[in-house]
């Protein structure tokens, strides 16, 4: 960092610690906004302030939100009965993108992974536990990720789901659209033929 | 730039980019691999479902100037039914990150897979009540591979014979000592008499057998917390998934 002017180090360096910038990245970045107009780093930084000042956790459903409740649990048309699980705030975004659910989500900000030390403890599901008690829910839709992490994450709600007489779901997996069969690992197929319906 | 063939079981994977993968192996020879699994998270992926924790894969690897990278992967095993039960991912955790910590790139230990893939295919079809026993077993088995056998019926000392019944099992010896050998010490736990045969039948029995030794749940429970104890002491690594098992354990126990 000797060969840059101190104001522009500290920029590298704070750029640095995002994700997936590396020392080049980091100074392309910093370069771009040296060169570009006062106005549009003035505008990024008010950005970068504000999203820090004014986003919160939904207390609802731990999305993203900028009031108490995001748009989407304020929302009254949505189908408060039907909860979509999801590990991120980033795959609401993503299930919202289909157009095809209706209903409210709960954002576990994370998945179950032993082997990284993450429990149920340090994930929403008692927050989405007590949301069942309170709410007049019929179904649960797991929608975490098809991973081991994903998996674990889902059967253990499950568990602690149903019991409560609510209908449980586990959002289908298989085959992408678009993709060769004859490259599907064993597993992706086998539930592939599982899940396969009537047409 | 080289490439080579080669049989292993998954372990773990690190988030790597936006949609790539470091997935860690244990080799066929007992040795670490750490390889790129690339584009791996993405849906339409040709690797994302092969090189899932747990799985048993044919690979094979590209060399590159720092890890290796995935240029092909063939399921041998997925042990599908350990994904589709919580209890059993958690045995098998305790399994996956034991053998994280205490595998090595280039140090061949060819028992260590072998013991791997018999302990997550008894995993695969066993009923809740036996997993205990297999982690159990798994731990013992895996300690002795790693250098660390216990021994439960003479001294770790001088070999001389212990008595019979309940022993005090010194953590830094791996076993008991007797009186002549200034004893176990401080950092030492009680193992019932229960407990030791049940540590000794576990220990002899193939991965296989273990379900069918019938031990009750509250030996094992002690069998388990004496070997975790164990392991903790041996192993220089926070062992993360075996602290969760434990709790899992001990409220089993209680309930």
């Amino acid at each position: 960092m000797a060969f840059y002017a101190p104001p522009i180090a500290r920029l590298l360096e704070e750029l640095e610690h995002l994700p997936g910038i590396g020392p080049k990245s980091a100074q392309r970045l910093a370069y771009h906004i040296l060169r570009g107009d006062a106005e549009a780093a003035d505008r990024l930084a008010e950005a970068i302030v504000e999203v820090k000042r004014s986003i919160r956790f939904c207390e609802r459903c731990f999305n993203f939100a900028e009031s108490e409740q995001c748009a989407i649990c304020a929302d009254p048309a949505r189908d408060a009965a039907v909860i979509c699980v999801v590990e991120e705030p980033r795959d609401v975004v993503a299930v919202e993108r289909t157009g095809e659910f209706r209903g409210t989500y709960h954002v576990l900000q994370g998945a179950i992974s032993p082997i990284d030390g993450i429990g149920p403890e340090q994930l929403r599901v008692r927050e989405l536990i007590d949301r069942l008690g309170k709410e007049s829910v019929t179904e649960v839709i797991l929608a975490t990720d098809p991973d081991i992490e994903g998996e674990t994450t889902a059967l253990y709600i499950a568990r602690l789901v149903k019991p409560l007489g609510i209908r449980v779901t586990r959002i289908a997996s298989g085959l992408p659209v678009g993709g060769d069969l004859e490259y599907a690992d064993e597993v992706t197929l086998g539930r592939a033929l599982e899940a396969r319906h009537d047409i | 730039m080289p490439s080579h063939r080669v049989r292993a079981l998954s372990l773990k994977k690190t988030k790597l980019g936006e949609t790539d993968l470091i997935v860690t192996f244990l080799a066929e020879d007992g040795c670490q691999i750490r390889a790129v699994a690339k584009g791996a998270r993405k849906p339409g992926s040709r690797f994302g479902g092969r090189v899932e924790p747990f799985t048993v894969v044919d690979m094979l690897l590209h060399t590159g100037r720092t890890l290796e990278t995935i240029s092909d992967a063939e399921i041998v095993t997925s042990h599908a039914a350990i994904r589709e039960d919580y209890d059993r991912a958690q045995a098998a955790s305790v399994v996956a990150d034991f053998l994280d910590k205490v595998s090595v790139e280039c140090q061949t230990e060819d028992r260590l897979f072998a013991l791997a893939c018999a302990t997550l295919d008894a995993m695969d079809g066993a009923e809740d009540d036996a997993l205990l026993a297999l982690v159990v077993a798994f731990l013992l088995k895996g300690m002795a591979m790693h250098g660390y056998r216990p021994q439960f019926d003479a001294c770790a000392v001088c070999g001389s014979r212990a008595g019979a019944g309940e022993i005090r099992f010194a953590l830094e010896l791996g076993g008991p000592a007797c009186e002549a050998c200034s004893g176990a010490g401080d950092e030492a736990v009680w193992l019932s008499g229960d407990a030791r045969a049940a540590c000794k039948a576990l220990m002899s029995a193939k991965m296989a057998e273990v379900a069918e030794l019938g031990v009750p749940h509250g030996v094992l429970a002690e069998a388990f917390g004496v070997m975790r104890a164990f392991v903790v002491y041996h192993v220089p690594a926070k062992l993360k998934a075996l602290g969760m098992y434990s709790a899992e354990v001990l409220r089993a126990t209680r309930e």
